[in-house]
């Protein structure tokens, strides 16, 4: 989200700190910030939005209010951003929502008298200075809307919408010219704005060009509304439009912002777009229109998860700073009990939904649940899992506030736990709960009279087969708190309480030591031997590698390969085993020039054996099994010869093994002993360089008192830069005197390995260090290349 | 050629990820974690439903996830985090463990992505578990880690599986978190500046991902979460291994190349 400075500096009327302090204050409370720019006077921020905040924050406003709580700046409404004294148009405005799953609201009016043309200077600002371009005021006044406060808005040129807006699944045949001119053929899994004549928008991603507004328009609709966030990802997907409308509406956003867009928009247009506007009245297609949700926690359940000590009074004033309406309940079940009373007499409906239908709706779990929440204590939704969730009381002891449980014998009777601790056995049979609310009494939703009723527990026929009494714990008092319609990220206390560890600051949270209990640590077996074997491999000169577990062909294969040949799981380590041979045996001068050997243990996947660990070792030489199999007489195994399996290709060796077979036969060890030690010598690691090296073999006579080490030295000396490693020796004799068999001078011939950085190394390049190299050891006395 | 010049067998070498694997795990062995591994062909449900990942969340679609052919909701791991309920399932709480494995994403692969990678994943249980905790056993481990001076900062971050969800920086192991200090400047950075080209001049590397374990990812596993609570944390070990030693591009790792492996 790509933030002004500016812009957040118009939500407060304080002065807003500087420009760092800002990006300081997002990090470490609310967002990244992927980078901040000085443009012109303004500075402008890319931060990162959570995607669990996405609902909101893809916004200025909601930037600005993570401000104002974080840095106590209160926010001020400007009052611009209300509808002005105007006149009204009787012109009709008819829409028709007929995918009300997808399309949760669908809003719009129509504006006479508009005046199409360029933005006024101080609007296109803004917008510039966020990387937007001008159009013009209509199309700039909703993109501004948009940026401020996260909802997606579209204006039509009204003459050019013909009848009926309607909102509708695309038919297959259909197509639309997007307004960037490309023609986008529809499918009818793709929600679409049509009107009498055909598609005007691809609905929540993209407008079209029919109803284009254009210098000519004069008369417009205004249209916001609210889409399923799924449909849109899965559309923006499939069609390969990804605009910052799909972008917000993919990430879910509360219909509930709709109509203040709206107000907003027209509120703008009303000061940028003409002097003598007629505006009418808003159409709203509104048929779902959720409750705010409540949640509530206790001053100890915010501690117990932050460890911290934040008293009621702390936490208050955070959830002030956040502008969270709340209030303590200081008899939970008082309130509870009393709300239920007021809502004797309610409709029964079985399956009531507690967002949308509450509280003209119920069902009996549906009732107990909503009451519960409004308390500020969240408990599940259905009869079964309250049951499970509660904790039992006996009759006799029962208390105003617990819930009774009954087998009404009709109906769907629930024997298990589906969401609460799901499985959770309920041999009596439980469908039917009410809330106790002292002396005797009982309320319910009950389908037998179709309405929330209080009876006599005694006398309630659903209540004749009682299979339980339910206590719902909590501790007093509790925090109630309604939360702001568009954070949809808040739902269960633990999200409130995370809001609140945010405010607060995670950095004045202070460490705590963890106590385990050390003494029943199960050494983990597969662990343990691989790394066992890894050791007795490193003894045996055997170095590790690691490879991909892709591949071209095998057993198991990947639905979504990401390379036509990597469309399989490898279901053997020897093809990556015998690329890494000939790879390194390439290389084998730059690694000293020894015979390659190497291992891997790694995860295969066949069709018979399921997924398993297998060992491969590999060396680079024809016939390699006199050199592999003594090693694996090493490893901690009885008779390995038996489940080895050798393999040659191109002069190189690889055995496999099974390891997770092998290691269903050994017993765990107590401890890991030393087996995950590890070198703690500092590593500087070297770049691999991409180009080839160049080899030189030098031969040199000195005096026998003259060491290996000498000459090395002297070689290095006067190769350094290029040359690669030290210099190997790969041959040495002695030239004796023929009569006093005394050895006159020792031979010594080294391989040098050359290799550049930065280009391919030419034959001069190296003869020129080669002739130094030369040169200087000749100087010595007695010293003479060969 | 004569005795005393016959070559003695090299040592071998560990591969890196190897070597920073068991640093990691045996510093949260001393603290009594148990290692645990898990399949890396895993269900759908494990990976994504049990950890409260939404049905239709993007992390699921083709893009994001290698999915098997012919066997249906069934995935290549996208995060060890797949083990935790498995674990959950089998064990009664408290508990700690830890979980090093290869996982798998559905990227296109550059010098900083890889399809494959490893995690390692740590997640304790108990009646009486903090966000404090956390903080207070991640300090422990990076002091151990890259030593004393480390320090650990939690920022604001979301993961389905965890609430609240932080994200973990690690003052900068080359230049101790002075970030900007030109005395601890090796060289000038890409953009000319001076100061830390490691840490990027901000004297921190985000490391880790963790937080407090969702009480629906502990009811999905059959823990109440009324009676116990948890923390989770979870570090990309390729990540380290690349900062640590300077490697700039991670397929290095996955080459079968000794010119990289012996240098360790």
């Amino acid at each position: 989200m790509v933030v002004s400075y500016q812009w957040l500096e118009s939500y407060f009327k304080e002065k807003l700190p500087s420009p760092e302090s800002v990006k300081e204050t997002l990090i470490f409370h609310a967002f990244e910030v992927e980078s901040m720019e000085k443009r012109g006077d303004d500075t402008i921020f890319d931060i990162k939005v959570l995607p669990d905040r996405a609902h909101d924050c893809l916004s200025h406003r909601g930037i600005a209010r993570e401000l104002s709580a974080h840095l106590k700046i209160p926010l001020v409404e400007e009052n611009s951003n209300e509808v002005q004294e105007h006149k009204k148009t009787s012109r009709p405005l008819s829409i028709v929502n007929n995918e009300e799953m997808l399309c949760r609201r669908y809003a719009g009016r129509i504006v006479e008298h508009v005046t199409v043309g360029p933005s006024p200077d101080v609007l296109k600002k803004s917008l510039l200075g966020i990387g937007q371009k001008s159009i013009n005021n209509i199309v700039d006044a909703t993109n501004y809307v948009m940026f401020d406060i996260g909802q997606p808005l579209h204006a039509f040129d009204a003459d050019k919408v013909i009848g009926k807006i309607v909102v509708r699944k695309a038919h297959e045949d259909e197509h639309i010219i997007t307004l960037d001119g490309k023609d986008v053929a529809l499918d009818s899994e793709t929600l679409i704005i049509v009107d009498d004549e055909g598609p005007l928008a691809i609905a929540g991603i993209k407008g079209g060009t029919k109803a284009q507004i254009t210098d000519a328009t004069k008369t417009i609709i205004l249209e916001a509304a609210n889409f399923a966030p799924g449909a849109i990802r899965k559309t923006s997907r499939r069609l390969g439009i990804q605009t910052d409308s799909s972008k917000r509406f993919e990430n879910e956003r509360s219909p509930e912002g709709v109509k203040e867009a709206l107000e907003r928009v027209t509120a703008l247009i009303q000061r940028v777009a003409g002097d003598d506007l007629h505006i009418g009245a808003l159409v709203d297609i509104y048929s779902r229109k959720p409750n705010s949700y409540i949640v509530g926690v206790s001053i100890d359940e915010v501690n117990d998860v932050l460890g911290t000590n934040l008293s009621e009074h702390d936490i208050i004033l955070i959830l002030k700073r956040a502008s969270f309406e709340h209030r303590i309940v200081k008899d939970p079940m008082g309130e509870i009990c009393g709300g239920a009373s007021s809502l004797v007499n309610i409709l029964y409906k079985l399956g009531a939904s507690i967002t949308y239908d509450a509280p003209r709706m119920f069902d009996c779990s549906s009732l107990t649940a909503y009451l519960f929440a409004q308390a500020g204590i969240q408990i599940p939704r259905m009869t079964v899992d309250q049951f499970v969730f509660g904790e039992e009381v006996p009759e006799k002891d029962i208390l105003p506030g617990d819930l009774v449980f009954s087998n009404t014998g009709n109906g769907k009777i629930h024997s298990e736990s589906i969401e609460w601790m799901k499985g959770t056995e309920v041999s009596s049979g439980v469908d039917h709960v009410g809330l106790y609310i002292g002396h005797g009494n009982i309320i319910h939703a009950t389908r037998v009279l179709n309405s929330v009723v209080m009876e006599k527990l005694a006398e309630s026929t659903q209540f004749k087969n009682i299979v339980g009494y339910r206590r719902i714990l909590t501790r007093l008092p509790r925090l109630r708190v309604v939360i702001p319609h568009d954070r949809l990220d808040i739902r269960v206390k633990e999200d409130l309480i995370e809001e609140i560890g945010r405010i607060h600051g995670y950095e004045n949270i202070k460490p705590r030591e963890l106590n385990l209990a050390k003494k029943d640590i199960l050494v983990n077996k597969e662990f343990y031997y691989a790394n066992k074997i890894k050791n007795i491999l490193i003894e045996e000169g055997f170095s590790e590698v690691y490879t991909s577990s892709f591949t071209n062909e095998g057993d198991v294969a990947v639905l979504n390969p990401i390379a036509t040949d990597k469309g399989f799981l490898r279901e053997n380590l020897s093809e990556a085993m015998f690329k890494s041979l000939e790879l390194n045996n390439r290389n084998a001068p730059l690694l000293g020039g020894d015979v390659v050997k190497v291992f891997e243990i790694g995860t295969v996947f066949t069709k018979s054996l399921g997924e398993y660990s297998s060992l491969a070792l590999g060396v680079a030489q024809k016939d390699g099994k006199n050199i592999l199999a003594p090693v694996l007489e090493k490893l901690p195994f009885k008779n390995i010869d038996s489940s080895a399996e050798y393999r040659e290709q191109n002069g190189n060796t690889v055995v496999l093994i099974n390891l997770t077979l092998l290691f269903e036969k050994l017993i765990p060890p107590d401890s890991y002993e030393s087996e995950l030690d590890t070198n703690k010598q500092k590593i500087s690691y070297r770049a691999i360089s991409s180009y080839p090296f160049v080899l030189r073999d030098i031969a040199v006579f000195v005096p026998p008192k003259i060491s290996e080490e000498d000459i090395t030295k002297v070689v290095k000396l006067n190769a350094r830069a290029l040359l690669v490693r030290d210099p190997k020796l790969f041959d040495r004799f002695e030239k004796k005197n023929k009569e006093t068999g005394e050895t006159e001078k020792i031979s010594y011939a080294f391989r040098l390995v050359f290799q550049s950085n930065e280009k391919t190394l030419s034959d001069d390049e190296v003869n020129v260090v080669m002739d130094k190299v030369t040169s200087v050891l000749n100087a010595n006395d007695g010293w003479s290349v060969r | 050629m004569d005795k005393s010049q016959e070559q003695k067998t090299p040592k071998g070498h560990l591969h890196p990820i190897t070597t920073t694997i068991r640093d990691v795990v045996s510093i949260f062995g001393e603290m009594g974690f148990t290692v645990v591994e898990g399949p890396e062909i895993e269900s759908e449900y494990y990976n994504f439903d049990a950890l409260n990942v939404p049905k239709d969340h993007p992390s699921r679609d083709m893009q994001d996830t290698f999915w098997l052919e012919g066997v249906k909701e069934t995935v290549l791991r996208t995060h060890t985090s797949a083990v935790q309920v498995h674990y959950m399932e089998q064990h009664k709480p408290p508990f700690a463990i830890v979980v090093p494995g290869r996982v798998f994403r559905h990227e296109a692969t550059d010098a900083t992505h890889e399809v494959q990678f490893y995690q390692i994943e740590g997640l304790v249980v108990g009646e009486d578990i903090t966000l404090a905790h956390l903080k207070g056993t991640l300090e422990l481990f990076f002091k151990k880690l890259f030593g004393e001076k480390s320090r650990i900062r939690f920022r604001p971050s979301f993961f389905p599986f965890v609430e609240p969800g932080v994200e973990i920086d690690v003052s900068c192991f080359k230049c101790d978190g002075e970030g900007l200090n030109p005395a601890k400047q090796e060289r000038p950075t890409a953009a000319g500046g001076l100061g830390c080209n490691l840490c990027k001049r901000t004297g921190f590397i985000e490391v880790m991902g963790a937080g407090m374990v969702h009480p629906n990812v502990l009811k999905n596993a059959g823990i109440d979460p009324r009676t116990w609570r948890g923390f989770a944390f979870g570090m990309g070990v390729d990540r380290l291994v690349m900062l640590k030693y300077g490697i700039d591009d991670v397929r290095l790792l996955y080459a079968g190349d000794l010119r990289l492996v012996d240098q360790f």
